[in-house]
């Protein structure tokens, strides 16, 4: 079987040009794209059947010398009829997508976007609590059994216990309850631990509004 | 009886298109149509166990369409795999379209437009149906259009902003799986001068190595996207939970199964000698892991269970890849027992929709107290998928890590490893979505949902009080009715483990021996 250069390279450059055409995100891009790549799949099956004279005798001499062969002409029509109604059916898909979201371009998935941001939005809160970054606080971090706290905002251990409490609440209104909760039971105190506390409460509020 | 059965072979794939047709005719009598499409895929059904049985009797039967003889003609085989995949098939499409009517009946959101929706669903019937039977690589190629087709326009049923955006990432995808497989058949014609399967198996093992790993790899990509294997698994979680619950149901049982089926059929008919073992187990490996860490990443239901769906596809893709004959029998079962938990899971995530008004795990809670019977619905299904004793789910597993220490190699060792770890992994993503969504009390959820809210203090109230409660908001019975009966046949397939496991061990070793299917299609001597 013999098969022709030059169709060899259209069937190539069809391939090529479809397959680039379909990584667009442009709707339009990716029909034509996958026009193109039908049309070299269907150029791969015509060629599977030689060069040759049609598959006809004239009813005495029934000998197959020469012909080409005739099955690649019936699976290439089945492949013509399939590809053609997928290329109406996307077409339609595409038109109604335009009306619906007035953009030629892929959508990004919302829920994805929202299981990034969630994401994002734990990694951040994590970065921002690090301001401790000396041992020296105002309080001994490991204080002998009885020593006396001076002030009334707890201990160390505590507060931090707090903090990570805020971070793991997975929505601004959690981090934001377990904040108020924390000021009221320390109404009293004025330090500036507490200031601190609350005001990384809000920031964590904040970035979930931003967010 | 024997002289009866090449006659019922088309039928499955006859019944489901006349009853699409005569569906549109009747688009405008909904009870009349209705009545038309259960009908036929309770007939499909009876006619795929007689096959079962006949085929398990008699040997696989042979029908070539319009009387052309094979290798000319078009063929249609039904072996014990294709007959066991069509029994499953006819089951759940039927329990599927049962509840999707009685789901559209109770439904007046008009997202739906039923007129369209069951010459659809049958036209995927017919296609599924086609897969199995194909005796030809073509015909096969068809029996996926086909299906595809209808899947297109079941996906985006209603044309609503997110279903379009979704269906057009799915369309895309298959076109492109589609468009790889039929180029594959075109060079493997090229190459061997037939689309007959029998035949191919005869002459692809003549042809030079470097050729049938072209054809082989080219084949697999093609079933590959259709069966979601990372890495080309990504579309699946992106476009199935956007569709109506029991397209999302059918589809997630019956689709990427098919895709398996045409893998397990291409393996080992057609590249029985020349295996690509190696990279399969560890796509296999892949697909397991990476799916259900995705999995544990989300909180959408459907989502979560998308994810698992591609987790799970892992499993039956490690059975196929060992290529025994005792890794295969543990594929088919596990295949068998995934169709229907998958779609079972599906149908009861489609309750809690309706039951709890969505299906994210930040809004739901409470559902235990709400609806006890949906919860049990959920909670079986559910733990069978994650492979508890005595479910089917962990007799397919036990198999498949048998079948694998059996091949005394590292690389099976370290896939059964993967697959308990999966497996674990699975229990706890379940376990979580379990306890948000059904135990917890609806107040505390992230975006309570008021309805919720309120209906559950009421009955917990009602409930202190010693007094019956009756829920205001009713799931139609016929759709609870047709989850019961997919989570019943889950059970089933726990307690007829041993007639399963043996017909499954019976269609692998048909598969092992790929020259009885040559022998029996080309007409050899005993036939």
């Amino acid at each position: 079987m013999s098969v022709s250069f030059v169709m060899v390279l259209a069937m190539g450059v069809l391939f090529a040009g479809g397959i680039y055409l379909m990584l667009e995100r442009s709707l339009t891009r990716v029909l034509l794209g996958f026009i193109l790549l039908g049309n070299g799949v269907n150029l791969l099956i015509i060629l599977t059947a030689g060069r040759g004279s049609p598959p006809l005798t004239d009813g005495k001499n029934l000998s197959t010398e020469g012909m080409s062969d005739p099955l690649p002409h019936a699976l290439i029509l089945t492949a013509i009829v399939i590809t053609f109604a997928v290329t109406a059916f996307l077409l339609a898909m595409i038109y109604r997508s335009w009306r619906l979201m007035r953009a030629d371009s892929l959508q990004d998935d919302d829920t994805d976007l929202q299981v990034a941001i969630t994401k994002l939005i734990d990694s951040e809160a994590e970065a921002s609590t690090d301001y401790d970054d000396t041992e020296f606080g105002d309080e001994a971090e490991s204080p002998i059994t009885g020593a006396i706290d001076l002030d009334d905002d707890g201990t160390p251990a505590e507060r931090e216990d707090l903090a990570d409490d805020i971070e793991d609440a997975s929505t601004p209104a959690e981090a934001d309850a377990i904040a108020e909760e924390a000021v009221d039971s320390q109404t009293e105190a004025h330090s500036a631990e507490e200031a601190e506390v609350t005001e990384e409460a809000e920031d964590a509020k904040r970035q979930g509004d931003d967010a | 009886m024997i002289d009866l059965l090449p006659v019922l072979v088309p039928l499955p794939v006859l019944l489901p298109l006349i009853g699409a047709g005569i569906a549109l005719i009747l688009s405008k009598h909904t009870r009349a149509q209705n009545i038309v499409s259960i009908a036929i895929l309770v007939a499909v059904m009876a006619i795929a166990t007689i096959m079962l049985f006949g085929v398990d009797a008699h040997g696989p039967q042979v029908v070539a369409i319009g009387g052309w003889q094979p290798p000319a003609g078009i063929v249609l085989v039904a072996d014990r795999l294709s007959s066991l995949m069509l029994i499953v098939s006819s089951l759940v499409t039927l329990c599927v379209l049962v509840y999707a009517l009685s789901q559209d009946a109770n439904d007046d959101s008009n997202e739906t437009p039923i007129s369209v929706f069951n010459p659809s669903y049958l036209v995927l019937c017919a296609g599924i149906a086609n897969s199995f039977l194909a005796g030809d690589l073509f015909n096969l190629y068809v029996g996926f259009e086909m299906f595809l087709v209808a899947s297109y326009v079941l996906l985006t049923l209603g044309a609503t902003a997110e279903r379009i955006r979704a269906g057009v990432t799915y369309v895309i995808i298959s076109l492109v799986s589609s468009v790889i497989f039929l180029a594959a058949i075109g060079i493997i014609y090229a190459a061997c001068g037939t689309v007959n399967m029998a035949q191919m198996s005869e002459r692809i093992s003549d042809l030079p190595a470097d050729v049938q790993m072209i054809l082989h790899v080219l084949l697999l990509l093609g079933f590959g996207i259709k069966a979601a294997i990372f890495p080309l698994s990504f579309w699946l979680p992106d476009s199935y939970p956007t569709a109506p619950a029991p397209v999302t149901a059918v589809f997630a049982g019956l689709l990427t199964k098919v895709g398996i089926y045409a893998i397990i059929r291409t393996e080992t008919l057609l590249f029985a000698e020349s295996s690509l073992r190696v990279p399969l187990l560890i796509a296999a490996g892949l697909t397991m892991l990476v799916g259900i860490f995705g999995a544990i990443a989300q909180s959408e239901i459907k989502r979560i269970v998308s994810f698992t769906l591609v987790s799970h596809i892992g499993y039956m893709l490690f059975g196929v890849a060992m290529g025994t004959s005792v890794g295969l029998s543990a594929a088919i079962y596990y295949t068998v027992h995934h169709i229907i938990v998958q779609t079972a899971l599906f149908l009861a995530i489609g309750l809690v929709e309706m039951r709890g008004g969505s299906t994210s795990t930040r809004s739901l809670g409470g559902l235990m107290v709400l609806s006890p019977v949906i919860t049990i619905i959920f909670f079986i299904p559910a733990l069978n998928l994650s492979g508890i004793p005595p479910f089917s789910g962990f007799i397919g597993k036990v198999a498949l890590f048998l079948a694998g220490f059996d091949d005394h190699a590292w690389l099976p060792t370290v896939l059964i490893v993967a697959g308990t770890v999966t497996s674990l992994l699975t229990l706890y993503v379940i376990g979580r979505t379990f306890n948000l969504a059904f135990w917890r009390d609806p107040a505390d959820v992230e975006e309570p949902n008021e309805d919720l809210v309120e209906e559950f203090t009421e009955r917990k109230k009602t409930l202190l009080a010693g007094k019956k409660w009756k829920s205001q908001i009713g799931v139609p019975p016929a759709m609870v009715a047709a989850t019961s009966v997919v989570v019943i046949a889950s059970i089933v397939l726990t307690l007829a483990a041993e007639p399963l496991w043996d017909m499954s061990n019976r269609a692998a070793e048909n598969l092992s021996t790929p020259i009885d299917y040559v022998t029996n299609v080309l007409g050899g001597d005993e036939r």
